[in-house]
């Protein structure tokens, strides 16, 4: 599998654990709320070719994924970013499709506060 | 009235339209100790510039909507009295065009936001020190 299209995809071994430092535990829920209702609407704007709309809300969470530490995220929505814009729905379509899946599966563990605030 | 109950040192401005991250940043600066005053957009930055003290510091996103970071960036060096407030520029890209730029026109740091809360707050710390 070429690297853009493993970047487009959740693991394939089962579910994916993340470890999360536990000092963001309050905010997880919300942010992953956030991100599969974003999935949604950068769905719907895939249909309606709102390319622009697709690109701001994946350029958004490329920067949340990576802050909470959810790379995958970060990977994913960069690949949907870039294909953003470049207008190139399939590729849009595919990476939608993959990161709906892996928010799905996704299991988080929160480590010892090592944060030293 | 900011700008009685605010004391310089604690202060951070963050201009960051993404809530979540607005949101984990705040955690993390007000458990150390740091009051965080958030602007979600630039034209919303530069009205809470003035009605603010200089802050101990700025976070700056560079992709925010009204004015870019670089823009903001003009406006806070162009502001009496934040000339010299030390500035982070917080973005989700990594551009060495954009690094090099931001570092150029007065920014302080550069760092990216994929390499997580516990280095951008490590970082803020390190340029906190360096201006003291």
């Amino acid at each position: 599998m070429d690297p853009a299209h493993s970047a487009l995809q959740p693991a394939s071994h089962g579910k994916d654990i993340v470890h999360v430092d536990a000092s963001v535990a309050p905010l997880v829920p919300k942010f992953m709320t956030n991100r599969k209702n974003e999935v949604t609407t950068m769905q719907a704007a895939l249909a309606a070719q709102d390319f622009e709309t697709v690109r701001t809300v994946a350029h958004g969470m490329k920067g949340a994924g990576g802050s909470y530490g959810f790379d995958r995220i970060t990977e994913m929505a960069a690949t949907i970013e870039h294909a953003a814009k470049s207008d190139v729905g399939a590729t849009i379509g595919t990476g939608l499709n993959g990161l709906g899946s892996y928010l799905k599966q996704v299991d988080v563990i929160f480590d010892e506060d090592v944060s030293g605030v | 009235m900011r700008k009685q109950k605010e004391k310089k040192k604690d202060v951070v401005l963050l201009i960051e339209d993404e809530q979540d991250t607005a949101d984990l940043i705040r955690l993390h600066l007000e458990k150390s100790g740091m009051s965080v005053v958030h602007a979600r957009d630039g034209r919303q930055a530069v009205n809470i510039m003035e009605d603010i003290l200089p802050p101990r510091a700025v976070l700056l996103d560079l992709v925010v909507p009204y004015l870019n970071g670089f823009e903001l960036l003009k406006i806070i060096r162009a502001k009496a009295g934040w000339e010299q407030v030390p500035v982070m520029v917080v973005s989700g890209d990594s551009y060495a065009e954009d690094i090099k730029r931001m570092l150029r026109e007065g920014a302080n740091d550069y760092i990216v936001k994929s390499w997580g809360i516990g280095e951008i707050h490590h970082r803020l710390r390190q340029m906190l020190e360096q201006a003291a």
